[in-house]
């Protein structure tokens, strides 16, 4: 009893002595123990979160579903099965909605779901506002809303259907939003898949159940006897259930052989309506037909008669204008002949001047020439009055007198001319005068005559033009009547054309119907008893992925745990040793008091108990509240539940504290042991200290000689104390890891968002058309949207979401089709990962995403297998690869679609891309504004949705880098002090011969920098090894991660390594600073 | 002026609530080339005196001059100089560093000294030429002092300071050491301090100062030292 108190009392002595070394193995132990349950017990607890929640909403069992609907019969048989303890029938529907303040806009497709008050199962939570109590209110899923909720409340919502009016299914269209609510069947953000537009629902809704106007419910929930309290992702569970689903199938097969006389009566019953239906329109048909016949031949005969009137005035009409002709050619030719009998007379006017003319011509000539010969005379006097004047002039004789005589005898000559001339002119003025008048009066005859003939002509055109006239008025009333006529014939013609077309249509349309009453009485005759589909909760959504995040996460948390843990068991080692060492001669004093080894060891075993069971509780005690909380508000970015919950888990607190003392005790007995081999004499004689030894390098001289003296002596040190040295470097190397791969994991993921939506999609917006378009109107879209502002350019897309089938998956995927191959790298980028070289989109194979082929496990060149919705298969061929880290796609040319397909793809995503300074929401305002676009997505808001879900990791990262750092610092904190503390007296026999302190530090740094340096590297090359196992363990199915390594990780671990050892050695270099000389003239210990 | 004076050196140890007075108004002086040795029993404050003159310790009280140097003056960074170049110390327990070869522990004090010997020329000297590349561990004990006398004397010291130098050797080991030392006294002409509580080892000293609770109880010098080889204990 005595010695059990002495013993504690030593033993706290100890601790409080040896403080530090406690607080290190406390630190290390709080560290493993807490690192490894707090990461350990995020996913139970995660699950843990899962599974209340589904108890608290009574989350049913099964969802059943029926070909033919669920009648009220089914449901009170379902319940009258003794494995069965709960059953909720439901309605739903798939509608298109026009609510706004979900995130997808309007015109997205969501799931009504039907609400009553005494549901039980299947409970919704409401988030905001209230459960809906009138029957024109609904609630909104809030996983589909905005961050606000409140905003959503006292909205209104109009629900429709594309090609059918959805008053006929539900009461209601349109609903008061007066709740927010969460489901438990929708614990992620996906809400499944449809048969209505894009086939992918954005929402679900809460109606009151009486707008539902079905005789049958859609499904039915299922509780089974007995699950509830049983862990729902547990094999108890499973077993349950697979049992539940065997039974259930049996029962719906019975149920199917009730149901199925019971629709071929109701068929057939509908079908005798329809067919009495049929012949009542078919005779109607035939009545109108006939109807319109008799009309139309009634037109004819009116057309014919006027015909006839026509051919009748068209005679009269010619006849007439014929004799009015004939008059006038009759007195066109008496004026004629008026005309030619006055030219006669006047000729002959004309000639009688004219003859009266010639003879004054005669005689006016006669009288010229007489007055010529007259003139000769005169001419010739004159000559010889001249000659005779010179003749006298040469005799000088006077010339007056012959010149006179001369004179006379011109004179004379002279007056007989003028004479002549005055008679000539006398005579011919009187002729000339006679024969005008004859003249002028024969010419006023000729022209009282002209002027009869002129008026008779006046009158003969007055007949012309009036003739003319007639006939233009005749003519044109012919013409009119003829026009009628031809109008008539046209109308008639059409009238026909109309009715044969009618009568062929209506022909089709009563063939049709015949056959489809044939093809119902086939079918009818056909009738297959219905199917019931059993669904459990993997179908529900988000169900089965968080039970695999969950194990996801326990996966690396064993790999962290088993880091930590080594370490942990190392440091709790070497401190131990130490501490023991440090007490051989106490162990051998007390051995040689006659103690027993057992009462030797007590001491440390209390002591190595105390630190680690005080490090265990404290470090699981935070830990295990903490690292859940975390990492569950991690993921929980990806799900909707309720906060995480994180009890004490006591197996754990208990365990770990439980394997924390018995690492520690069996490190402390075998560093006892090692100790106690010796005889108590061996023990308290000084240990012999470690032999100094050659290293290898000293070997090689020409590096050994080059060495300075210091950092021989760190070689030689380094290689001395080996298990330090290499517990160091494991303590860094594994910090450097452990950051590596925070650094990693995070560049991975985040760095996805630049290469995903900075690299690959490189189209800003995807706007939804109506289907219904047709090209003409598509381009007119395009031309449109080309022209809003800001847009740069814009292509026609088609997609649809098919399942992928593999070996034992199925993946959703997305078939996009390009309407023009050529210009589809403007918005989606394929090309290699490695190479970075485009991948061309071929009329013979499809490309798909790398994680899409690593997923089915394919190569270029091998076959695919598709779903595309209705349970078919697909054979796709595979002919290259394309980079893509988030979602999985397979494009496909519009040849190789249709080739797969059998049809044409419908294009109705318009892609667009924006110019650099664009206003998206200005755009996005514009494209609704054209009215024919349903739905649009802004590449930015799907990065920023994406941007918030990384934001999360950051969490991980810190725990990471924090957790790293600890460890660096426990680990290289307790190795430095157990080097000081074996060194001591070295060192202070260094100081004592004028180290300086710097030097002192230096002496024994240039060993921790060695190792730390070592540590980085081998950490760097851990740590890509590491990051690589976490981010395939982590990766999920619709993200590929980048696994690509950024250099940037690798410079920071190595710089926060650094740092931390930096950190420790600043610490150390204090220590150092205080050891006393005088230990070196100590005794050795 | 004396080469080493010890003037009133007072120097006091709080142990919890008890004040022990371990240097208690000391005296004495040392002349240059003495081979001087600091007697007294175990608890008398001759290692607290040898740890004030060595510079490892700083006194409370009083004055210590070395070699004219007002040794007691000096702040951390002096102190530590004087440790290098000033002092030459040889342990009880030798304190080589295990990991370095005779040769390298020598080279450890002249590596960082100025006018330091060569190393091999002192380990010739202290008799150990042939052994320079063992290692501690495969030295024995008198062996080991020589190596730590070498490293003293390498510096090339004012003063060599001796903790018990024989304490862990046995009789005729302890006696070559203290030839070895009382040689390089008379040969170097270096002024020698060893601390005992041996005082079979008194005749042998130029100047023997005895010390009996904290303080001096008498200084002699000896005209006639006897030589090592003549003294038994």
């Amino acid at each position: 009893m005595r010695l059990q108190k002495k013993l504690w009392k030593d033993s706290f002595r100890e601790i409080w002595r040896t403080k530090q070394q406690f607080l290190a193995i406390f630190a290390i132990i709080a560290l493993g123990s807490g690192f490894y349950s707090g990461i350990k017990l995020a996913s139970p607890d995660m699950l843990l979160t899962a599974e209340n929640y589904y108890e608290d909403t009574q989350l049913s069992d099964f969802n059943l579903l029926c070909t033919y609907g669920i009648t009220q019969q089914d449901v009170e048989d379902l319940k009258q099965q003794s494995y069965v303890s709960q059953v909720q029938p439901s309605y739903y529907v798939d509608v298109f909605s026009n609510n706004e303040t979900t995130e997808d806009g309007n015109e997205s497709a969501v799931r009504l779901y039907s609400y009553s008050a005494s549901d039980t199962l299947n409970q919704l939570s409401v988030v905001a506002g209230r459960l809906p109590q009138a029957a024109n209110e609904c609630v909104v899923d809030g996983g589909s809303l905005g961050t606000n909720n409140e905003d959503a409340l006292n909205t209104t919502v109009e629900f429709s259907l594309e090609d059918s009016d959805l008053s006929d299914q539900i009461t209601n269209t349109t609903y008061t939003v007066v709740g927010v609510v969460e489901s438990p069947l929708y614990i992620n953000y996906q809400r499944g898949s449809t048969t209505i537009g894009s086939g992918t629902l954005s929402a679900f809704y809460y109606i009151p159940e009486e707008n539902f106007q079905s005789d049958y419910y859609t499904n039915c929930y299922v509780r089974i006897d007995g699950a509830a309290g049983l862990d729902p992702y547990g094999d108890e569970y499973d077993a349950l259930i697979d049992e539940a689903t065997t039974k259930l199938e049996q029962w719906g097969e019975e149920r199917a052989q009730i149901r199925l006389p019971q629709v071929r009566d109701e068929a057939m019953a509908a079908y005798n309506e329809s067919k009495a239906q049929f012949d009542q329109a078919s005779a109607e048909a035939q009545a109108q037909l006939q109807q319109a016949w008799d009309q139309l031949e009634a037109g004819r005969l009116e057309l014919e008669s006027g015909r006839a009137q026509l051919e009748q005035a068209t005679q009269q009409y010619e006849e007439g204008i014929r004799q009015g002709e004939q008059s006038l050619n009759e007195a066109k030719t008496q004026l004629e002949q008026a005309q030619i009998q006055l030219s006669v007379q006047q000729a002959v006017a004309q000639a009688n001047v004219a003859s009266s003319t010639t003879q004054m011509t005669m005689v006016q000539s006669e009288v010229d020439n007489l007055i010529a010969e007259f003139e000769q005379r005169l001419e010739d006097l004159d000559q010889q009055c001249q000659q005779a004047i010179d003749q006298m002039e040469q005799q000088g004789l006077p010339t007056e007198d012959v010149q006179a005589t001369f004179d006379q005898q011109k004179q004379a000559i002279q007056d007989l001319i003028d004479t002549l001339q005055n008679r000539v002119t006398t005579t011919i003025s009187g002729i000339q005068s006679s024969a005008a008048q004859q003249l002028a009066d024969s010419m006023e005859l000729i022209n009282q005559a002209q002027q009869q003939i002129t008026q008779g002509w006046g009158d003969y055109y007055d007949g012309v033009a009036l003739l003319e006239d007639q006939r233009e008025s005749g003519q044109q009333q012919l013409d009119e009547a003829q026009a009628q006529l031809e109008q008539g014939q046209t109308e008639y013609d059409q009238g026909l054309a109309q009715y044969n077309e009618a009568a062929a249509q209506a022909q089709t349309q009563l063939e049709e119907g015949q056959q489809q009453l044939d093809n119902a009485l086939a079918e009818i005759e056909t009738l297959e008893a219905p199917d019931w589909y059993i669904q459990d909760r993997s179908n529900y959504n988000g169900y089965s992925d968080f039970e695999e995040d969950a194990l996801r996460v326990d996966k690396i948390s064993d790999v962290f745990a088993v880091f930590f843990i080594l370490v942990a068991i190392l440091v709790c080692l070497t401190t131990m040793t130490r501490l023991v060492e440090e007490h051989r001669t106490e162990i051998g004093t007390y051995q040689a008091l006659g103690y027993s080894r057992r009462d030797g060891m007590k001491k440390y075993l209390i002591y190595a108990s105390l630190a680690s069971f005080a490090g265990s509780v404290l470090g699981v005690l935070l830990c295990e509240w903490l690292f859940p909380l975390v990492i569950f508000n991690a993921y929980g970015m990806m799900y909707i539940l309720p906060e995480a919950m994180t009890p004490v888990h006591w197996n754990y607190l208990l365990g770990c504290a439980a394997v924390s003392i018995g690492c520690t005790c069996l490190t402390a007995v075998l560093a006892c042991f090692g100790q106690m081999r010796g005889y108590p004499a061996a023990l308290m004689r000084p240990k012999a200290p470690k032999a100094g030894k050659r290293i290898l390098l000293e070997r090689i001289k020409p590096i050994w000689n080059h060495l300075s003296f210091s950092w021989k002596v760190t070689m030689r040190n380094f290689f001395r104390y080996k298990k330090r040295v290499l517990m160091t470097i494991v303590g860094i190397a594994g910090c450097t890891a452990l950051l590596m791969a925070g650094f990693g994991i995070r560049y991975s993921i985040t760095s996805i968002l630049d290469l995903q939506f900075g690299e690959l999609f490189v189209y800003d917006a995807v706007s939804v058309t109506a289907s219904n378009m047709d090209d003409a109107a598509a381009q007119d879209l395009e031309d449109e949207v080309l022209a809003i502002d800001g847009v740069d350019s814009a292509m026609y897309f088609a997609s649809r979401t098919v399942d992928s089938v593999g070996e034992d998956t199925l993946v959703s995927t997305t078939v996009v089709v390009p309407q023009r191959t050529g210009g589809m790298r403007q918005y989606i980028v394929l090309r290699d990962k490695d190479t970075k070289e485009t991948v061309p989109l071929t009329s013979n194979g499809a490309v798909i995403n790398e994680k899409l082929a690593e997923l089915l496990n394919v190569q270029p060149g091998d076959n695919i297998q598709i779903d595309p919705g209705d349970g078919s298969t697909l054979e796709i061929k595979v002919s290259a690869l394309t980079e893509n880290y988030a979602g999985n796609y397979i494009y496909l040319s519009d040849e190789y679609y249709q080739q797969v397909f059998g049809e044409a793809p419908s294009y109705t995503n318009l892609y667009l891309t924006f110019s650099d300074d664009a206003d998206g929401e200005a755009i996005s305002q514009a494209l609704m504004d054209t009215g024919s676009i349903l739905g649009l997505s802004l590449v930015s808001d799907l990065e920023a949705s994406f941007q918030d879900m990384l934001t999360s990791l950051n969490y991980v990262v810190i725990i990471i880098i924090v957790s790293a750092g600890a460890l660096a610092f426990v680990v290289l904190y307790n190795l430095a002090n157990i080097n000081i503390a074996e060194r001591k007296r070295e060192l202070a026999t260094i100081k004592v011969l004028g180290f300086y302190d710097s030097q002192v530090s230096a002496y024994v740094y240039r060993e921790n920098i060695v190792c730390t340096l070592c540590g980085i590297a081998v950490g760097l090359l851990l740590g890509v090894a590491l990051t690589q196992y976490i981010l395939e363990s982590v990766e999920v199915d619709v993200v590929r991660f980048n696994r690509s390594l950024d250099v940037w990780s690798f410079v920071f671990s190595g710089l926060l390594t650094a740092v931390f050892a930096l950190l420790v050695n600043i610490i150390m270099h204090y220590k150092l600073k205080k050891i006393d000389m005088v230990e070196s003239l100590k005794s050795v210990e | 002026m004396a080469f080493v004076e010890c003037k009133d050196v007072c120097k006091r140890y709080q142990m919890g609530e008890v004040t022990i007075t371990a240097n208690d108004h000391v005296n004495f002086t040392i002349e240059k080339g003495e081979f001087a040795v600091i007697v007294g029993s175990s608890g008398a404050g001759k290692t607290t005196v040898l740890n004030i003159l060595g510079g490892m310790d700083r006194c409370d009280e009083g004055q210590i001059l070395v070699d004219g140097s007002l040794v007691s003056a000096y702040n951390r960074r002096q102190l530590t100089d004087y440790r290098r170049y000033d002092i030459g110390f040889i342990f009880q327990f030798y304190n080589l560093v295990q990991n370095l070869t005779a040769k390298e522990n020598v080279e450890l004090a002249t590596e960082i000294c100025r006018h330091a010997m060569n190393p091999e020329q002192v380990l010739q000297m202290v008799g150990l030429g042939d052994r320079m590349n063992n290692f501690p561990s495969q030295l024995s004990g008198g062996e080991q002092q020589r190596v730590s006398i070498a490293r003293a004397l390498a510096k090339n010291p004012k003063l060599l300071l001796c903790d018990e130098p024989t304490g862990a050797l046995d009789y005729n080991t302890g006696k070559t050491i203290l030839k070895l030392l009382q040689d390089t006294c008379r040969s170097t002409g270096m002024t020698v301090i060893v601390i005992t509580h041996n005082q079979a080892i008194v005749p042998m000293a130029d100047r023997v100062i005895t010390m009996r609770n904290a303080k001096v109880s008498s200084m002699v010098t000896n005209p006639n030292p006897t030589p090592v080889e003549e003294i038994e204990w």
